[in-house]
């Protein structure tokens, strides 16, 4: 029971730090609704994941998530690449189209007499309580790696956001800069779904930089304050998940997030941009 | 039957959002449409709390204001806080759907009929067992009985300010110079949007109805020059796809609405695999 | 003369659209170079083009007579205003300190060596005080003289800047003028875009003219004189409407 709850807990800060930190240069980047694609994205790779291996392993999972995740990344620049289309058409385009197969595929096997389907759909809202030591030691690794990645490469992603011409310029790898923070953004996905579920994922990607960004323009507090609020967020709202007996995790932490955006903004009131 | 039912019901949904999903993608709002479709979830309960049913009219209410709630609020982001566009957006649907999830979680009880799943996917399978009967005789579903009035609507808005869409989606400032309102046309579309993603939620759900806003779009766009032509493609694309899908859906036994996005991707796929081939039609 | 660029047959596509039709030229050394057209003319995409930013459709380009990948750490690039999204969160200090990142190890962090550097050239361009300021809170010469910083700092021997004029007021103009010809004293190649032949062309040691095609190229005494100007007919009219 306690230990249940420990878990509870060291999974969701463990998203809540990868969320922020992958967010945040996703967000510089303005690239936040390609989190969002990305996240509704890995629905069909999920199931797929389900239906070959027949068990609801997060491993397991998390591969299907990320082959399917990675699809989806592949299609959007294939299409910018092939077709006049503006880039919010391709987004949404992707977005529904694996959504949809997702869920296609999901009624399939919910069509299956067999058990174990009722646990996938908790990947739409999400279920922290789900969670075991193994997916836990699964999580550490992978906020492990992108926490390492961030840190050696920060200068680099901020720098590419800002100004990419000139890093290409400087002989930098645009492609090799896109494939590190859409292989971030997937991983991060991928793991944050148990917790906020595929619909309301790119909130935990978004809101927390947001909210930062309203109190600074400098990337160390930037990256910081980020952290601070969406770990503090995710932990406060999957507190109240678990209080609340029927309470899905996703929106619960969202809610939580937003008030913090909301309250910060009515807090400063005046627009960031106008103090000196 | 049940099946041209089904293809009717899927058409009342498909059609008004095609048409729709073509002024979205020439002004680049496709992201805006989905926000919208998400966001009048906490509209939907909120009417549903108060009103105890599902009828349509205090949901449209609720509807409009939580359309027009989201445009303002995504604006109000990007003009005071200068926060960048896809972070106003995405911020704005994920509040305000989160807000519609947790409320239908909290007051909503285990026998209502709005639950989380139903939103998701929506259930053209059973919204078509909502029949409207006078008499002894079918007038049609629920769903294409509310739906047909907003597709006349729809229609006669673009037929007749055709002139002014076209300025308001390629050349608003020459709009705003000859006196066009630019902003109520795009208000108009919001308001629109929002109905459509209200009366359509029952039968597709809330997040594929962006699949059907913009896919048909992206492909009719794919074959036509003129916004005249693109409207009817879309249109004619929007339609075949629900026909497929229906069909596939009962051939496989799986869930429709999923189908019918499913079908209209593919099509938007053939479609950018072929157009080499129609470049040189039309060079020769 | 030694020539710091050789551009052979440079055709570069946006997609169906034609933006440079075979631009043969070459850039001296040691000299400061306007490449001048009106807008759309194709200038930021020869840079572009050039500095290998955007994929080209055909034609060669030479650095000092090697490859720009050889080449390369030796380029400075100072982008078009346009491009730059001014609320970026962002400092003047960081924005010149992307001057000292280098590709072969991305790993490493700002150096002393590196911040010393950051700021011997804020000094240089006299904003020192500003060093913490979100680049947005700047006028548009301090602005454009941050970006100069950041070329400086990458301590190039060839410095490419479009359209640097834009919106700037007077004082940064001369002051950015100033650094310029230093540098060519000193015997940096600078290569510096601009709209039209008024203002600081006196400035300038060589000219192109470009309009999608060279129109023509030399010396500026030369370009100036009426036959060249004739040649270039369609163009002059242009720029005299600017
Ligand atoms: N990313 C782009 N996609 C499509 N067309 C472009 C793009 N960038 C520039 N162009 C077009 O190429 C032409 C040359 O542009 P540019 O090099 O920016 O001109 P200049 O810098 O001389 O004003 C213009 O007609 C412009 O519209
Ligand atoms: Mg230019």
């Amino acid at each position: 029971m306690d230990l249940s709850i420990w878990i509870v807990f060291i999974g969701t800060a463990l998203i809540g730090i990868s969320a922020a930190l992958v967010g945040t240069f996703t967000f510089l980047q303005k690239k936040s609704l390609i989190g969002d694609a990305i996240s509704h994205s890995i629905l069909p790779g999920i199931v797929l994941a389900y239906m070959i291996s027949g068990q609801r392993n997060t491993l397991i999972l998390m591969l299907g998530a990320f082959f399917s995740g990675w699809l989806a990344t592949q299609q959007i620049s294939w299409l910018q690449r092939k077709t006049k289309l503006k880039s919010d058409t391709i987004v949404a385009a992707t977005l529904s189209i694996f959504f949809a197969l997702g869920l296609a595929m999901l009624s399939y096997i919910q069509g299956r007499p067999d058990d174990g389907q009722a646990g996938l759909s908790d990947f739409l809202f999400g279920k922290i309580a789900a969670l075991n030591i193994e997916d836990l030691y699964l999580f550490a690794t992978v906020s492990a790696l992108i926490i390492a990645v961030t840190f050696f490469r920060y200068r680099v992603m901020f720098s590419f956001a800002f100004n990419k011409e000139f890093m290409i310029s400087k002989g930098f790898s645009l492609r090799w800069n896109d494939f590190i923070l859409n292989s971030m953004t997937i991983l991060v996905v991928a793991m944050g779904v148990q917790a906020v579920g595929v619909v309301l994922m790119s909130a935990l990607l978004i809101i927390p930089v947001l909210t930062a960004r309203m109190l600074t323009y400098q990337l160390r507090s930037l990256i910081t304050l980020s952290l601070i609020f969406g770990t503090g967020s995710s932990l406060a709202g999957s507190y109240i998940s678990i209080l609340g007996k029927n309470i899905p995790t996703g929106p619960c932490i969202i809610m939580v997030l937003s008030m913090c955006a909301i309250s910060v903004a009515l807090l400063l009131r005046v627009p960031f941009k106008i103090k000196k | 039957m049940n099946d041209l039912l089904m293809i009717l019901t899927a058409c009342s949904v498909a059609i008004p959002a095609s048409l729709l999903g073509v002024l979205l993608v020439s002004k680049s709002l496709v992201m805006v449409g989905d926000a919208i479709s998400h966001a009048v979830l906490p509209g939907i309960v909120v009417a549903y709390l108060l009103s105890g049913t599902k009828d349509s009219v205090p949901m449209l209410f609720g509807a409009a204001i939580t359309g027009f709630l989201t445009t303002f609020l995504i604006d109000f982001l990007r003009k005071k806080w200068r926060i960048q566009e896809d972070a106003a957006i995405g911020f704005t649907f994920t509040f305000l759907f989160a807000l519609g999830v947790l409320m239908i979680a909290i007051f909503a009880g285990k026998n209502s009929d709005l639950d989380q799943e139903c939103v998701l996917y929506g259930d053209l399978e059973t919204s078509i067992l909502d029949q409207v009967i006078v008499g002894s005789y079918l007038y049609g579903t629920r769903a294409i009985l509310q739906l047909l009035p907003l597709t006349i609507t729809l229609l006669i808005v673009i037929i007749v300010g055709f002139k002014g869409w076209k300025v308001w989606a390629f050349n608003p400032q020459f709009g705003s110079f000859i006196g066009i309102p630019i902003q109520a046309f795009q208000l108009v579309l919001m308001l629109l949007l929002s109905i459509h993603a209200v009366l359509s939620f029952e039968s597709v759900g809330v997040i594929l109805v962006v699949g059907l806003l913009v896919l048909p779009a992206a492909t009719a766009l794919q074959f036509s020059g003129t916004l005249a032509r693109t409207f009817l493609y879309s249109a004619c694309i929007g339609i075949v796809s629900c026909v497929f899908g229906v069909f596939l859906g009962k051939w496989i036994n799986i869930s429709i609405s999923p189908l019918i996005v499913c079908v209209n991707g593919l099509l938007f796929l053939i479609s950018i695999f072929v157009l080499p081939f129609k470049k040189s039609i039309r060079s020769s | 003369m030694k020539k710091a660029v050789e551009i052979n047959d440079l055709t570069v596509f946006y997609r169906d659209t034609l933006a440079l039709d075979n631009v043969s030229v070459s850039i001296n050394s040691g000299k400061i170079t306007g490449i001048i057209g009106p807008n759309g003319s194709g200038k930021s995409t020869l840079l572009k083009g050039i500095l290998g930013i955007i994929p080209v459709k055909k034609g060669t380009v030479s650095f000092f007579g090697s490859s720009l990948e050889k080449y390369r750490s030796k380029i400075a690039y100072v982008p078009q205003r346009e491009s730059i999204d001014w609320d970026f969160p962002i400092t003047v200090e960081e924005v010149v300190a992307m001057g000292r990142i280098r590709p072969k190890k991305w790993w490493s962090r700002t150096t002393m060596a590196d911040r010393e550097i950051v700021k011997e050239t804020l000094k240089k361009v006299q904003l020192s005080e500003f060093v913490n300021r979100q680049i947005g809170q700047l006028s548009g010469g301090q602005q454009q003289r941050v970006f100069l910083a950041r070329a400086l700092a990458q301590e190039a021997e060839l410095i490419v800047m479009d359209e640097p004029f834009v919106g700037i007021d007077m004082a940064s103009q001369e002051s950015i003028l100033s650094i310029v010809q230093k540098l060519r004293d000193s015997g940096k190649t600078v290569v510096i875009v601009h709209h039209d032949l008024s203002v600081v062309a006196e400035y300038f040691d060589e000219v192109i003219l470009l309009n999608k095609k060279l129109i023509a190229n030399g010396p500026i005494s030369e370009i100036l004189k009426s036959e060249n100007i004739e040649k270039a007919y369609g163009m002059t009219l242009l720029l005299n409407r600017k």
